[in-house]
């Protein structure tokens, strides 16, 4: 049975990014009227089954009604909970369950949440959270149909995905947790409210990639070298230190409706399995925006990125191919 | 902005301090010592003094039913807010009030309400008052996931973003209204969804993580004070006991499930502040038990202050109703 995946934040875009920043702010209707919209996409391509990770608030409640007795409808089969581990767990039973695709709505923590758990799922991101490197605003219909073509094999991966990188943080010899786009180093103690909005606090970053149109942390190093989702090589950039022979400011996007300059002790590019020791304490390691780990006086703690990240559906290319196939 | 290690570990004797404080009235009140409805607000300590943590002692703020953290968070006293409860005349409204009537203007405790929502026009009030004297003050409104489907709330949000009022919405989403899951009964997701609908920032914080939740209001004190508005917080929290001491027929296990409540103990507020404090070095295990030592200590003394105060007196019944007493007949 073929079936594609559905996982949607209904906490994504709340943080307190709406308050130091102008995050913008996706309804839970909204959401609910993209996934109608996803829902319908995946209807049009013949797929047997659609499996949901459950959420208070009926978010998928709707679209379901939609397409009732036309594809078999179903959630994932575990308790509704309102924290990060329970898109990993949602993602982890989907591929266990071999489903084709996952479609996620959220931003770039939800992904890299998600991606903890789909292993060699591709995922189709549509953002509806604050920072969107991964994600990107697609069209839900659109975003269904290349799913759908996905997990009915009308498409295959290699010709309609590409594959994301993935900063790993290891501390003491295991790895402890990673970022899909950036791994930003604060001299904040704590993890609190989670985000990075002050970029004075920034001791040090790694990033996957750096587009000059994405917002967010990763923007700053766009200004210095643009890197795309695939090439094979990522930044490492230092706040502080002693000055390199890349030291200089940049005028980056750090937020929504935060343009602000940044000094640039030093930057380089970093390739896949070096790793890079993180040398400060007390402080923090915010992942894709949210600070997720502390870190502690006489921890070994360094970075390093690897080219095996989730793979993500070119929604145009993956179109495009149906089109012309 | 990062946190002295001062005002960390005076978050830590606060929680402390209200973790034993309504240990102690679980304690008395099953003894029989004083009656009356009373709402432990055990599982909820980071969000009120995480919030407090934030505010100075000019600002305001007003709590609900569940009435012995707010007070305490701002820094009230003990042995006041015990004598209250146990209705004598050196209690914070000598006596006359009770659990949910704990009120010190001077450092900025407007008092709680036992209506739901009914003390957050209160809290308006004094943000109107900020904004028409040209003051930096700024009021917070605790209320709960049940109040937050009250009128009166919708109409005080709607009020306060017209005016553009230096006030902070703080919900503490403790999921159930009293047996009533929110999840039955909010149409949103979230609480902190509804402020779109006010043209206000809405924001939802981990109201287990006492520094979160100080971060949060510190960003919306600091829109307050710039004249940018009000803010919703939504801190997502858990009631650790039952909605309220007397109420016998609502036992545990009856709506919600012990392994759900096992779950949010894991995530105990002091538990995570502690380990926070400690792991960085910040504190030892020993300096956080002398701080858990010393609050019993002073909870043991209130309620010695409380059992020795006196009774008020029947004439003295209607004292202190009015800003200008109205004569009997």
């Amino acid at each position: 049975m073929n079936t594609v995946g559905i996982i949607a934040n209904p906490s994504a875009g709340k943080d307190i990014r709406r308050l130091v920043a102008h995050g913008r702010v996706v309804s839970n209707q909204e959401k609910a009227n993209i996934l109608r919209r996803v829902f319908a996409g995946i209807v049009s391509t013949g797929v047997d089954r659609i499996l949901m990770m459950p959420d208070h608030s009926g978010l998928t409640r709707p679209g379901t009604a939609d397409v009732s007795g036309q594809i078999k409808v179903e959630y994932v089969d575990m308790p509704v909970a309102d924290h990060q581990g329970a898109s990993t767990d949602a993602a982890t039973a989907m591929a266990a369950q071999g489903v084709g695709c996952i479609v996620t709505l959220g931003g770039d923590g939800t992904n890299r949440v998600v991606a903890k758990g789909s292993g060699d799922v591709p995922i189709v991101p549509i953002s509806t959270g604050t920072n969107n490197v991964f994600p990107a605003n697609t069209e839900g219909t659109l975003a269904g149909i290349a799913a759908g073509a996905l997990a009915i094999g009308s498409l295959r991966i290699e010709e309609a995905c590409r594959r994301s990188k993935r900063i790993d943080i290891y501390v003491d010899g295991n790895r402890q947790d990673d970022a899909l786009v950036d791994a930003a180093v604060s001299t904040q103690m704590f993890v609190g409210a989670r985000a990075v909005w002050d970029t004075r606090t920034l001791h040090s970053m790694f990033l996957t990639r750096a587009e000059p149109a994405s917002i967010g942390l990763s923007s700053i190093g766009s200004r210095l070298q643009p890197i795309a989702i695939d090439d094979p090589y990522g930044l490492y950039i230092r706040f502080s230190g002693n000055t390199g022979p890349g030291a200089t400011t940049v005028s980056a996007p750090i937020a929504p409706g935060s343009v602000v300059d940044v000094e640039i002790t030093d930057w380089r590019r970093i390739s896949a399995g070096e790793k890079v020791p993180i040398q400060l304490t007390p402080g923090t390691i915010a992942l894709d925006g949210e600070r997720e780990v502390e870190l502690l006086p006489e921890q070994d703690v360094y970075a390093e990125m690897t080219i095996d990240g989730p793979w993500v559906v070119d929604v145009p290319k993956a179109l495009t191919l149906i089109a012309t196939k | 902005m990062e946190i002295e290690r001062e005002t960390l570990l005076l978050m830590l004797k606060r929680m402390w301090m209200i973790r034993n404080f309504e240990l102690k009235v679980m304690e008395v009140h099953a003894a029989g010592e004083f009656t009356g409805a009373a709402h432990p607000y055990i599982g909820e300590e980071a969000v009120a003094v995480g919030a407090c943590a934030a505010l100075d002692d000019t600002d305001y703020i007003a709590g609900n039913h569940r009435s012995h953290g707010h007070p305490i968070a701002k820094g009230g006293r003990v042995d006041k807010a015990m004598a209250e409860l146990y209705g004598r005349v050196d209690g914070y409204c000598k006596g006359k009030g009770g659990s949910m009537h704990l009120a010190d203007y001077s450092i900025g405790i407007l008092g709680e309400s036992g209506i739901l929502g009914s003390s957050v026009p209160v809290a308006v009030g004094a943000a109107l008052a900020a904004h028409i004297k040209g003051e930096k003050f700024v009021s917070l409104a605790f209320f709960g996931d049940g109040a937050s489907n009250q009128g009166a709330l919708h109409e005080s949000m709607n009020l306060a973003s017209v005016w553009k009022l230096p006030m902070i919405f703080l919900c503490e989403n403790n999921q159930y209204a009293v047996t009533t899951s929110y999840a039955d009964t909010v149409a949103v997701e979230h609480v902190s969804d509804r402020a779109s609908a006010y043209n206000m920032p809405g924001i939802l914080v981990d109201g287990q993580d006492a520094i979160a939740m100080y971060e949060a209001t510190q960003a919306a004190v600091e829109r307050a004070r710039k004249g940018e508005g009000p803010t919703l917080i939504e801190g997502l929290t858990y009631r650790y006991e039952e909605h309220s001491l007397g109420l016998g027929r609502v036992r545990r296990g009856e709506y919600r499930e012990q392994s759900e409540i096992d779950e949010w103990r894991k995530r105990d507020p002091l538990l995570i502040l502690e380990t926070a404090l400690i792991s960085q070095g910040l504190a030892t295990r020993e300096e956080c038990d002398a701080i858990n030592a010393e609050t019993v200590e002073e909870v043991e003394m209130a309620t010695e202050f409380a059992r020795n105060s006196p009774f008020p007196e029947p004439e003295d019944l209607f004292d202190d109703m009015w800003a200008q007493p109205i004569p009997l007949p």
